[in-house]
C-alpha cells in the first residue's frame, strides 16, 4: 500500500463507521463528547442526503430539458414533467408543503394516480395470472397459480361456507403459506441482506473497500 | 616381332601379315591413300615427317607394344570372346554393303608386322592405288555416276546414296571446305613447335584421316606439312569396308558419315541423346571401338613423361585409369593396350585439343559440360555435319573426339628419344567455321549399345546434375531419430531453392544497385517472415468442436437480421377487457348495489389480541407516535388497516404524533388523522399532531430515534387558531412537552406498506425504544417479511396488523366499524373474481392441453 493523501480519507471514513458503529453497542453519553461528534456526523449524512436529492432533481430536470430542447422521442411528456414539476416545486416554496394548495394537489392528482397505477397492477396481476397456465405449460406454473388461488381462498371472505370445516383448511392453508413457507424464504432473505451488509460495512470499515476513492 | 594382328571390327585375333579378318573380312591393314612414297612429304618446317612418324611407330611397336600383345594373347582371346555386342553388330554387315569381299584384305591391314615394324607410311605407297580391289571400284563407279548434291545439304534419305556420295566427293577431291571434319586447331605454333625429327612421313592412314579431320581447314593442315592429297583418287578401302550396311542404322547417317570411317561414325552416334556436358566422354568413348576406347583414355590430360610410365603394359593398369570409374577393369586386355599406345602415339603427334577434351571428361563435369566458345571452335566440321541442325553440339570434346585419330600424324614431329609432345591446343586459331554447317543427321539412329562400363559412366552425368565431388554416389543423409523429432512439421526443407537470376531481388540502392542477387546485408533471421512453427495444427476436441459450432451458431443468430415483423393483426384485447370489467363489475356492485355480501369473520386472528391488548394498555398520558410510510398507491388498503388502529387509539384518548420519512407521507398523515380525529372530536395539538417530514432514510431515523427533537424541527400542518395563526410549533406544542427522546412515546406505530421501511425502524429505532412498543401496521404484502421480526424469540416487532381482513377482524373485535368494513364486500367480491378467473385460466389451460394431446393421439 502506498502512502498518500487517501490515507487520511481512509481514517476519516473508518473512524466515522467505528463512532457510527459503536454507537449501537454502547453509551455514547459515558464517553464525553464521543456522542456530540456521532450526532454531527449523521446530520452531515443527512444533509449529505438532502443534498443528494436536489442534485437529483436537478439532473432529472436537467435531462428532460434537453429531450424538449432537442425534442426527442417522447418530448411531450417530458415537457409535462418539466412543467408540473415546476408546478408543484413553485407551490411547496411558496406556499410550503402543508398548505392547501399542496395538500390539494397530492389529495387529488398524486393520491389519485398512484391508486389507479396498483388497480391496474392488480388487474395485470389477474390477466397474467390467467394467461400463465396456458402459456407456461409446466408443474411449476401450475403449482405458482394453484397456490395463489389458494392464497386468495384463504384471504377473502366465502359467500358461502365461511364457518366450514373446509374455509377453516384452507385458511389453515393460507396461514401455514404465509407464516413458515413466506416467512421462512423472507428469513433467508433478510439473512442474506444481513451479512452483505455486515461485511460491506466492515470492507469499509477496514479500508478495504473505498469508495471514497484512492 | 611378329605378333598376332587384332581386327579393328571383330577384335578376332589375326595371324602376323593376314591382311584382311579371317573372321569378319575387314582389312586389318589400313589403305594408303595417294601413295606417297615414303620420305616425299616434307613438314612445315621442312623437316621429314616421314621419318618422324617411323621413329615414333618404332618406338611404339619396338617397345612394350608387340611384346605385348604377345604376352597377353591369350588372355586377350578370352576377352574378344565376350566383345561388346555393338562390336557384333558392326560385323553383321548387310549384304548390301559393298565391302572387300573375303579374304581380300587391305595392304594397309595386310602386313601387319611391317605396320608395327615400320612406319604406316612405308607401307602405303602409291603402289597401293593399283591394289584398288574391285569392289570398291564398283562403288566409285557407280558413285561417280550419280549427281550428289553440295556436301552439307540433307539428305532424303540416308543410306547408301549418301554413302556413295561422300565417297565420290573423296575420290573426286570435291570435299567442300565446309564439309570435312575440322581439323583440330594446329596453329602454325602447335605444327612448328613439334617438328618431327628426321622429317620422315607420316603414315599415310594417318595423314588421310587428318585430311579428313580437316575438313575446311584444309589449308592449315598443308601448312603444317601434313600433306595428303585427298584428290588423288586415292580411296579408303579399309574405310569402305567398315561403310555402314544399306538400311542398317549406319547406313542411315547419309553423307555425314562419309568423313568418318564405320567405326568412327559409331562413335558420334549417341551424340544427340547425352546430355550437354555429361555425353562427351561417351561419345567420345562409347562410339569407337573397344581398341579405341583405352587409346582415347590415354589421352585423357596432356601427355608428359610419367604418362610414358603409367600406360606401359608392364605397370598394368594405371592409376589414372582406377579413377575412372568406368572401364578400370576393362582395359586390362592387351588389345586395349596396344592401342592405347596408337593414341599414346596420337597425343606425341600433337593432339592437345583432344588431351584436354579427355581431361575435362575424366573432370569437373560442369567443366566438360559447359559449352564454351572455344568448345564450339573445336567441334570439327565434319562432325558438324552429321549433326542435325537443331542439335546444337554440346561441348567442345564430343567435337574433339573424332579426330584423335587423325592426330596421329603428329608424333612424327616428335623428336627421338623425347617423350612426345603435345601441341598446345589454341582454340582461337580454329577455323571459324569448322562447325558452321552440319548436315541434318538423326544421329539417334546412329546409336549403339554401350558397353556397361561406358554405360555407367554415360548414364552418370546424364542426369544433368553432378554426381557430387569426385562422382562418388553417396547415399542420402539420413537424420538421427531425435533431430528427426525435433525437426519443424511440414516445414523443413532439406533442399535449398535458389531463384533464378532474373527471379531474384534487384538491389536498388548503394553501390550493389541494379545487380541482382545480391547478398542482403541484414542476417536473415531480421527479416520479417511468416511463422512456420505457428502453423501446426490445433488439435481439437469433439466436445471443443462443438462447443465453438455452438458459439459460432449464437454468433451467427445475434448477427442476423430480424426479418421485419409483420405488422400483426389487430387483436382486441379481450382478456384483459373481460377481466378489468369482472374487477370493475365485482367492486361496484357491492358498493353500489350491497351484492353480494360477504360474512364477516367470525374469529379473531391470534395475531391480534396481543396487539388489541397492547393498544388497549397504552397510557394516555404519553403520546404514541405513527409513522406513515406507506405510498399512496397503497392508500386504499392502508388507509382501512391503519384506519381501524387509529381510530382504537383516539377512541382510547391516546394522544397521536404522526411521522413520515417519504415527503407524501405528512399529507397522507394529514388526511386519515384528520378524517378520524373529526370524527372523534380529538383536537389538533392536543389530541394529534404532525411532526412532518423525516428526511435521510435510515440515518435519520437513527437521528430521530437518538435525539428526536433534533432530527425534527419543524412540524407538519400545525394546528391553527382562528386567524390562522400556528397554535404551537411542533416540539412546542403539549402534546409533546414530554417527549424528549424516543422512549419517551407510549408506543411506536409504523404503518408501512413495504417491508423496508419496516425494516428500517425495526432495526435502527429498535436500540432506542427501551420498553416502547413496536407496532406493525402492514400491508397484506408485506407480512410474510417482518413476520420473522415479530415470531422472534426476543421480537424485535410487538404487534402487527396486516391485511384487510385483520382491520376487519380488529374492528370487529374493536366493535368499531370502520372503512375496513366498508370495503368488506368489494375486497371479498374482488377476490372471489379473481379466484374465478385464475381458476378459469387453469382449466381452459388444461382443457387445451388435453384436447391437443387428443387430437395428437387421433392424428
Amino acid at each position: 500500500m502506498k502512502l498518500g493523501a487517501y490515507m487520511i480519507w481512509a481514517a476519516v471514513a473508518v473512524a466515522a463507521g467505528a463512532i457510527v458503529l459503536l454507537g449501537y453497542f454502547t453509551n455514547l453519553d459515558v464517553i464525553i463528547g464521543l456522542r456530540l461528534v456521532w450526532l454531527v456526523l449523521l446530520r452531515w449524512a443527512i444533509l449529505l442526503a438532502a443534498g443528494g436529492l436536489g442534485i437529483g432533481l436537478v439532473n432529472l430536470a436537467s435531462v428532460h430539458l434537453a429531450k424538449v430542447s432537442e425534442q426527442e422521442p417522447g418530448w411531450p411528456y417530458s415537457g409535462v414533467l418539466i412543467v408540473f414539476f415546476t408546478f408543484t416545486l413553485a407551490l411547496g416554496l411558496f406556499f410550503g408543503p402543508d398548505s392547501p394548495w399542496t395538500l390539494f394537489v397530492f389529495r387529488f392528482i398524486h393520491l389519485p394516480l398512484e391508486s389507479s397505477l396498483m388497480a391496474l397492477l392488480a388487474v395485470a396481476l389477474v390477466v397474467a395470472g390467467v394467461r400463465l397456465a396456458g402459456r407456461r405449460r409446466d408443474l411449476l406454473s401450475l403449482v405458482f397459480v394453484l397456490t395463489a388461488i389458494l392464497i386468495l381462498l384463504g384471504t377473502g371472505p366465502w359467500l358461502i361456507g365461511s364457518e366450514s370445516v373446509t374455509h377453516e383448511r384452507i385458511l389453515w392453508v393460507r396461514n401455514w403459506v404465509v407464516q413458515v413457507a413466506a416467512a421462512g424464504g423472507a428469513r433467508g432473505i433478510l439473512l442474506g441482506v444481513a451479512i452483505g451488509g455486515i461485511v460491506t460495512g466492515l470492507r469499509v470499515l477496514v479500508a478495504a473497500d473505498r469508495p471514497y476513492g484512492n | 616381332m611378329a605378333a598376332e594382328l587384332r581386327c579393328p571390327m571383330c577384335s578376332k585375333l589375326n595371324p602376323p601379315g593376314a591382311e584382311e579378318c579371317g573372321f569378319c573380312g575387314a582389312r586389318l591393314r589400313p589403305l594408303v591413300v595417294g601413295g606417297e612414297p615414303e620420305g616425299s612429304r616434307i613438314s612445315a618446317d621442312g623437316t621429314d615427317d616421314g621419318a618422324e612418324a617411323s621413329d615414333w611407330l618404332d618406338r611404339m611397336r619396338a617397345g612394350s607394344g608387340a611384346d605385348e600383345f604377345e604376352e597377353n594373347a591369350p588372355e586377350d582371346e578370352a576377352d574378344s570372346a565376350g566383345s561388346p555386342d555393338w562390336l557384333g553388330r558392326l560385323r553383321e554387315v548387310g549384304p548390301s554393303e559393298e565391302g572387300p569381299p573375303p579374304g581380300e584384305v587391305p595392304d594397309w591391314l595386310g602386313t601387319p608386322k611391317e605396320t608395327t615394324a615400320e612406319a604406316p607410311g612405308e607401307e602405303t605407297g602409291g603402289a597401293e592405288l593399283a591394289e584398288v580391289p574391285d569392289w570398291l571400284s564398283r562403288v566409285r563407279d557407280r558413285q561417280a555416276q550419280e549427281a550428289e548434291p553440295a556436301w552439307g545439304a540433307e539428305p532424303e534419305d540416308g543410306g547408301a546414296e549418301g554413302q556413295e556420295d561422300w565417297l565420290a566427293r573423296i575420290r573426286d577431291g570435291g570435299i567442300p571446305a565446309n564439309a570435312g571434319p575440322a581439323l583440330p586447331p594446329l596453329t602454325p605454333d602447335s605444327a612448328v613447335e613439334a617438328p618431327t625429327p628426321g622429317g620422315r612421313p607420316s603414315p599415310d592412314w594417318i595423314e588421310r584421316g587428318e585430311r579428313l579431320g580437316a575438313g575446311d581447314s584444309i589449308e592449315p593442315v598443308e601448312d603444317s606439312g601434313l600433306a595428303w592429297d585427298i584428290q588423288s583418287g586415292t580411296d579408303l578401302g579399309w574405310l569402305e569396308e567398315v561403310a555402314p550396311a544399306e538400311g542398317s542404322d549406319l547406313a542411315q547417317a547419309g553423307p555425314a558419315a562419309p568423313p568418318r570411317e564405320g567405326w568412327l561414325a559409331e562413335l558420334e552416334t549417341p551424340s544427340d541423346e547425352l546430355p550437354e556436358g555429361t555425353g562427351e566422354e561417351a561419345k567420345g568413348v562409347e562410339p569407337a571401338a573397344s581398341w579405341l576406347g583405352n587409346a582415347e583414355i590415354a589421352v585423357e590430360r596432356p601427355f608428359t613423361g610419367e604418362d610414358e610410365e603409367i600406360i606401359r603394359p608392364e605397370t598394368g593398369e594405371a592409376d589414372w585409369l582406377k579413377e575412372l570409374e568406368v572401364g578400370a577393369d576393362e582395359p586390362s586386355s592387351w588389345e586395349d593396350r596396344g592401342q592405347r599406345k596408337i593414341w599414346e602415339t596420337a597425343g606425341e603427334g600433337g593432339l592437345g585439343w583432344l588431351a584436354e577434351y579427355d581431361a575435362s571428361v575424366g573432370k569437373k563435369p560442369d567443366e566438360a559440360g559447359e559449352p564454351t566458345p572455344e568448345g564450339e571452335q573445336l567441334e570439327p566440321g565434319w562432325l558438324s555435319e552429321i549433326r542435325a541442325p537443331d542439335q546444337v553440339l554440346p561441348s567442345e570434346p564430343e567435337a574433339v573426339v573424332p579426330a584423335k585419330w587423325e592426330e596421329a600424324a603428329q608424333p612424327e614431329r616428335t623428336p627421338a628419344g623425347e617423350l612426345p609432345h603435345v601441341a598446345a591446343l589454341v582454340f582461337g586459331a580454329q577455323e571459324p567455321g569448322g562447325g558452321a554447317q552440319t548436315p541434318d543427321i538423326d544421329l539417334s539412329s546412329l546409336e549403339v549399345e554401350l558397353p556397361d562400363w561406358l554405360g555407367e559412366h554415360k548414364a552418370a552425368p546424364a542426369g544433368g546434375e553432378p554426381a557430387g565431388p569426385g562422382g562418388v554416389d553417396l547415399a542420402p543423409a539420413t537424420l538421427p531419430a531425435w533431430l528427426e523429432a525435433m525437426r519443424p512439421i511440414a516445414t523443413f526443407r532439406s533442399v535449398v531453392e535458389v531463384a533464378e537470376e532474373e527471379e531474384q531481388a534487384l538491389e536498388s540502392a548503394g553501390p550493389l544497385a541494379g545487380l541482382r542477387g545480391v547478398l542482403m546485408a541484414e542476417p536473415v533471421v531480421a527479416m520479417p517472415r511468416a511463422p512456420t512453427i505457428g502453423a501446426a495444427k490445433l488439435e481439437v476436441t469433439e466436445r471443443q468442436y462443438a462447443q465453438a459450432e455452438l458459439l459460432h451458431k449464437m454468433v451467427e443468430e445475434e448477427e442476423r437480421e430480424l426479418p421485419s415483423a409483420d405488422r400483426r393483426r389487430l387483436r382486441l384485447p379481450l382478456v384483459r377487457w373481460a377481466v378489468s370489467a369482472v374487477l370493475l363489475m365485482a367492486v361496484i356492485l357491492p358498493i353500489t348495489l350491497g351484492i353480494p355480501s360477504f360474512p364477516l369473520p367470525s374469529q379473531v386472528s391470534r395475531d391480534l389480541k396481543p396487539l388489541m391488548a397492547l393498544v388497549n394498555g397504552l397510557p394516555v398520558d404519553r403520546p404514541s407516535l405513527v409513522v406513515f410510510d406507506y405510498d399512496p398507491g397503497y392508500s386504499g388498503e392502508m388507509n382501512a388497516v391503519a384506519g381501524a388502529f387509529i381510530d382504537q387509539l383516539m377512541g382510547r384518548g391516546v394522544p397521536v404524533v404522526s411521522l413520515s420519512t417519504r415527503p407524501y407521507g405528512p399529507a397522507l398523515a394529514a388526511g386519515l388523522l384528520d378524517r378520524i380525529a373529526s370524527g372523534r372530536g380529538v383536537p389538533a395539538g392536543t389530541g394529534y399532531l404532525h411532526l412532518g417530514y423525516l428526511s435521510g432514510g435510515p440515518t435519520a431515523v437513527q437521528i430521530f430515534a437518538a435525539a428526536p427533537q433534533d432530527a425534527v424541527r419543524q412540524g407538519f400542518d400545525l394546528p391553527a387558531d382562528a386567524e390562522g395563526q400556528a397554535v404551537c410549533g411542533g416540539w412546542d406544542c403539549p402534546i409533546l412537552s414530554n417527549v424528549h427522546r424516543l422512549s419517551d412515546f407510549s408506543m411506536v406505530a409504523v404503518l408501512s406498506s413495504g417491508t423496508e421501511n419496516a425494516r428500517t425502524w425495526a432495526e435502527q429505532a429498535h436500540p432506542y425504544l427501551g420498553q416502547v412498543p413496536l407496532v406493525m401496521v402492514l400491508s397484506a404484502g408485506a407480512e410474510p417479511l417482518i413476520r420473522p421480526y415479530y415470531e422472534a424469540l426476543e421480537p424485535q416487532v410487538n404487534g402487527i396488523l396486516s391485511g384487510l381482513p385483520a382491520a376487519v377482524a380488529y374492528e370487529q373485535a374493536n366493535q368499531l366499524p370502520g372503512e375496513a368494513h366498508a370495503r368488506w364486500n368489494p375486497f371479498g367480491a374482488a377476490l372471489m373474481a379473481i379466484e374465478f378467473m385464475l381458476a378459469a385460466g387453469v382449466v381452459y389451460a388444461l382443457a387445451r392441453r388435453l384436447l391437443r394431446s387428443g387430437r395428437a393421439q387421433r392424428g
